[in-house]
């Protein structure tokens, strides 16, 4: 009995922590007529068990349905603790990254370095989920440059997939930056890499693509415009 | 140390902004040697001040002294002195020991002048000799004042010992200046820390982290920073250090550390619409090379070249008045940076101030991926950047998002979490999530909501329609946004209108 009367007060309270710990500092609230919601608390560590500050941690429904609407997520403290205010009830998967110290974001497939180790949590209506821990490890920087190789203009149109080799299924698609650059925060595991643009002949990485943990890999594509003279890619690797 | 222009004016060397060009000699020793010092026993100083009128006019000056036994620490007025051009005026401060005016007992002193001239017109020097002129030394007068000085040398051997005096927070560096010793003490105005290096290495003195000096120490630097002032600080320090053999002994300048380079934090800062955002002044440190908050010396003088766009109050927040582009200034006191002297002045940094309203979204990226909590399921995550009809970025503002229609799941999981009601997007930044869920049926299922917009939520008044996206078709394998499944290009713009732009028009 004791613990139902003073659940209100704690779920009020660590709803106020959240909208703290807010980047914009304002609260947010994604609405949904018929969505009920939990707390998810834990701390966010790294592969030696070290907490990690600073790293964006959100969840990822299994049962319940998804969302359109703005990315809710929270950032860990100088302990690496969290709280995840609104998390929608039934089983989620809790994600973190902290990509610019080269953690990849385990929510995307193809960066979990193992999907069957990521936190698996059962939200309940209005209770609290504490002590969730959230391993992340380290990847490696995958960066480069896709320009057209008649006139080194950059192609920000082109589209990149990187697919894993152990999983095809699991990948990711998205575009350069305005002046063609791209940078992924990826796990050491081998990929498949491939860049796609209209008018272009498409390329594709010869081999697995590995970037080793800790390092950055480079990679500078120079895109073949379709027609006469058109069949041949160039690439320069920079291991 | 002297250094006369006269073009100076009495405001850049008047540090403490008393309206007094003040001169300072940090140690002078009195008629009873520090012990410290080792002088055979007997030896007696005979304490002068020598102060000089360079000009052709009368001056008037005045001397306070702070002095220091081994026990207790006192002031005390000297005399007034009226110089005549070029006069220079002896004060034998022996003789005033010899009043009570300074105890007999007191070792130390350090002198404060204070004159009705301009900086550089009186100057002063001290020296304390014994009968044979071998004892003793003289002290060097400084005007200088600095939120931060860095010291030279200190020796401490069998023959050799350091006494250093400063502000308020001291720290020793020894082994290459790999190790430091913070001692840190809250000073009254012209009260002194008094460090004799010699001491705190016999004795084991632990430092304010409970840090001793290694026993084998002997030599090393040392630095002085004010803790509480930047900006134009109000240390003065000095150093000497001695010749336990020959008597002999020897000060030492300090480098004092000043600021060049002030500039706004942000330049130039977004406003939001109806809004206010904070800016502050940095300024480069000579001494570390690095930009340090110097805001709080620049309070108090923000002005705005344009009221009716923007207004700024004292402490630098700017308020958004209406929607344009103007500039603010503000101007404070700093200790400049210069090899020999560290004259204040009075930078008056500006920057520009833009006020915009959103007028429509820019694409920063959109990407597709598997998600982790059910890899068979697309995710497409569209980064937006809210920005105004020229395409700049608006800084913080909230919005929403509304549908024409939605569609029942036919993934059976229950319905979409949406973005209808406003909130803040930090920076004017964004990320709409669009993903079903994990799929319970099979095949290809999911939601069609039509006619997603984007509204700008004003702090006051309706929303307004800032982008229309289309029709999201959201589906376990497939998201499309407007028609689009494989991702818009980085740099696409959406207008309210429905046009989608690349590049933006």
């Amino acid at each position: 009995m004791k613990r139902v009367r003073s659940l209100p007060l704690v779920v009020l309270a660590l709803t106020a922590l959240t909208m703290i710990a807010d980047p914009s500092g304002l609260p947010t609230q994604n609405t949904s007529t018929s969505t009920t919601f939990g707390i998810v608390q834990g701390r966010v560590i790294d592969e030696h068990g070290d907490p990690l500050p600073n790293a964006k941690v959100y969840a990822e429904p299994v049962e319940a349905s998804g969302s359109t609407g703005k990315m809710r997520f929270a950032i860990t403290k100088q302990d690496g603790s969290f709280s995840l205010d609104e998390v929608v009830t039934g089983m989620n998967i809790i994600c973190a990254s902290k990509e610019e110290a080269l953690f990849p974001d385990t929510g995307a497939a193809a960066f979990a370095l193992n999907l069957n180790a990521l936190p698996r949590v059962r939200v309940q209506e209005g209770r609290v989920t504490p002590d969730v821990t959230v391993q992340l490890t380290k990847g490696g920087k995958l960066t480069g440059s896709i320009s057209d190789s008649s006139n080194g203009q950059p192609v920000a149109a082109s589209r990149i997939r990187l697919s894993r080799i152990d999983d095809p299924k699991l990948f990711v698609s998205t575009g350069p930056d305005e002046v063609g650059h791209f940078e992924f925060v990826v796990p050491s595991k081998p990929f498949t890499f491939q860049v796609t643009a209209a008018g272009y002949r498409s390329y594709e990485y010869p081999g697995p693509l590995l970037v080793e943990t800790a390092s950055t890999k480079e990679i500078t594509v120079h895109l073949q415009r379709n027609g006469p003279g058109g069949d041949r890619q160039d690439v320069t690797p920079h291991p | 140390m002297f250094d006369y222009d006269p073009n100076t004016k009495l405001e850049e060397r008047d540090h403490a902004k008393t309206g007094i060009w003040t001169l300072r000699g940090p140690m002078l020793a009195l008629s009873n040697p520090d012990p410290a010092l080792a002088f055979p026993p007997g030896t007696t100083l005979h304490p002068r001040l020598f102060i000089r009128n360079t000009t052709s006019k009368p001056a008037n000056a005045a001397l306070r002294f702070y002095w220091r036994t081994a026990s207790t620490t006192g002031a005390a007025a000297g005399p007034l002195l009226h110089l005549n051009p070029y006069e220079i005026g002896l004060v034998d401060v022996a003789a005033l020991q010899g009043t009570g005016a300074i105890p007999k007992e007191a070792n130390w002193t350090s002198v404060t002048l204070t004159t009705n001239g301009l900086p550089g017109e009186v100057l002063a020097v001290a020296a304390s000799y014994d009968d044979t002129l071998r004892y003793g030394a003289q002290t060097p007068f400084s005007d200088q004042l600095s939120f931060r000085w860095e010291g030279g040398k200190w020796q401490y051997d069998p023959y050799h010992d350091s006494i250093i005096t400063g502000g308020n927070g001291g720290t020793i560096f020894y082994n290459q200046g790999t190790q430091r010793y913070d001692l840190e003490q809250t000073l009254q105005p012209d009260e002194q820390m008094w460090i004799d290096v010699g001491k705190l290495i016999r004795e084991h003195v632990p430092d304010k982290n409970g840090k001793t000096l290694p026993a084998d120490l002997t030599s090393g630097s040392y630095e002085f920073r004010d803790l509480t002032n930047i900006g134009v600080g109000s240390l003065f320090e000095g150093k000497i250090i001695y010749d336990k053999t020959y008597g002999h002994v020897a000060y030492g300048c300090g480098t004092c550390c000043g600021y060049y380079q002030p500039k706004f934090f942000y330049d130039p800062l977004l406003v939001p619409v109806g809004s206010t955002a904070g800016n502050g002044v940095t300024a480069l440190n000579q001494c570390t090379q690095k930009y340090d908050d110097v805001s709080a010396d620049f309070y108090g003088n923000w002005s705005s070249a344009n009221t009716a766009i923007v207004t700024v109050d004292y402490y630098g927040t700017h308020s958004a008045v209406s929607v344009g582009s103007t500039t603010s200034s503000t101007s404070g006191w700093l200790t400049h940076y210069g090899h020999t002297l560290c004259p204040d002045w009075n930078p008056r940094p500006s920057g520009g101030d833009n006020v915009n309203p959103p007028d429509h979204l820019k694409i920063l990226s959109d990407s597709l991926q598997a998600i982790s909590s059910c890899p068979a399921t697309v995710r497409r995550l569209i980064r937006y950047q809210e920005v105004s009809v020229n395409n700049a970025p608006v800084g913080t503002v909230q919005s929403k998002e509304q549908f024409g229609s939605k569609s029942a799941n036919t993934c059976n999981n229950g319905n979409l979490g949406t973005s209808e009601t406003c909130s803040a997007d930090a920076g004017g930044l964004f990320t709409d999530t669009l993903f079903v869920g994990c799929n319970s049926v099979g095949g290809s299922c999911g939601v069609t909501f039509t006619k997603q917009q984007w509204l700008w939520c004003p702090p006051n008044g309706a929303a307004v329609v800032i982008a229309t996206p289309g029709d999201l078709i959201i589906h376990n394998n497939e998201v499309s946004v407007g028609g689009n499944t494989a991702g818009f290009a980085t740099g696409t713009c959406i207008y309210a209108s429905g046009t989608v732009s690349n590049p933006c028009i």
